[in-house]
């Protein structure tokens, strides 16, 4: 059985260079589902089981501060590991949002190796 | 900050987010006297940003280097199909990198920034150009196609501090 996973980010680009890179990291993948910004990926978390959730932080709507804020809230979300994947590099940025309870921040631009790198540790995922 | 210093960093972030996320390559070049008139229409983008420090930053580029930057990003042939929404998103996205690496290269990376959503407009560089003036924006090549960015600061309280105006 493999894992359900949210991508949320306002870029449609974005979003489908992210589904093409986790179906290329070998990680088992159930379906993979997308939300343009943190108040589409609170509806979707609400209605699905999702195992991982890679957002955004600057959206229109719901930043993925906000989203990060309201899983933290709520008790049937706050155990949801979440990646950040951002442009912002601000070390000052990553400590608070590691504060915030987010597992791992990748910078944007990223390559398919370092999202994997990342997710199989997340994941528990055992390289063979 | 120097509009000199400035360019420098903008001429290097948008040549190494050129080629990091589509394997372009810009060349650092002096501003045209006149902008190229043909069938290549082109698209500003731009973003503001606000924390540590506020300002504006803008790219504009042709319709031809949009479609490229979102043929590589999706790791997809350049066709006819790929449709202007995606080119123009692809756009968006390299502006918000450029401005992610910009930020830190030119404040540090202990600085702190929101970045407004990036907002797209068909133009006339020349039109954008005399607006802004030519000293604000740094020019690269991309085989031939002048891609244009400018990082317009607002009032530096920091460095008026430091430098006692």
């Amino acid at each position: 059985m493999g894992y359900n996973i949210l991508i949320v980010d306002d870029s449609k680009t974005i979003r489908a260079i992210l589904s093409k890179t986790m179906r290329l990291t070998g990680i088992s993948i159930s379906e993979i589902f997308e939300a343009g910004n943190g108040q589409e990926a609170l509806e979707c978390l609400h209605g699905q089981w999702i195992d991982l959730v890679l957002t955004d932080l600057n959206m229109p709507v719901m930043t993925g501060i906000e989203l990060i804020e309201a899983m933290v809230a709520d008790d049937l979300l706050k155990n949801v590991p979440v990646v950040v994947i951002s442009t912002d590099g601000s070390t000052t940025r990553i400590e608070e949002l590691k504060a915030k309870g987010v597992r791992e921040y990748i910078q944007k631009p990223f390559t398919p190796e370092d999202v994997r790198g990342i997710i199989e540790t997340l994941l528990g995922v055992l390289h063979e | 900050m120097s509009d000199q210093t400035i360019r420098d960093a903008l001429n290097e972030v948008v040549a190494r987010v050129f080629q990091q996320t589509a394997f372009l390559f810009p060349e650092p070049a002096d501003l045209p006297e006149s902008m190229p008139s043909g069938d290549d229409a082109f698209i500003a983008v731009s973003l503001t940003f606000s924390g540590d420090r506020s300002g504006d930053i803008c790219l504009i580029l042709p319709e031809t280097v949009c479609r490229e930057l979102a043929a590589n990003l999706l790791g997809e042939d350049l066709t006819e199909d790929l449709i202007r929404e995606t080119a123009l998103d692809a756009a968006k996205e390299t502006l918000n990198i450029i401005a992610g690496q910009l930020l830190i290269q030119m404040y540090g990376d202990k600085a702190l920034f929101n970045l407004s959503a990036p907002e797209v407009k068909e133009t006339a560089p020349a039109d954008i150009i005399a607006s802004a003036g030519t000293d604000a924006y740094a020019c690269s090549m991309v085989d031939g196609r002048p891609v244009l960015a400018a990082l317009t600061p607002k009032t530096d309280v920091y460095e008026h501090t430091s430098t006692g105006r």
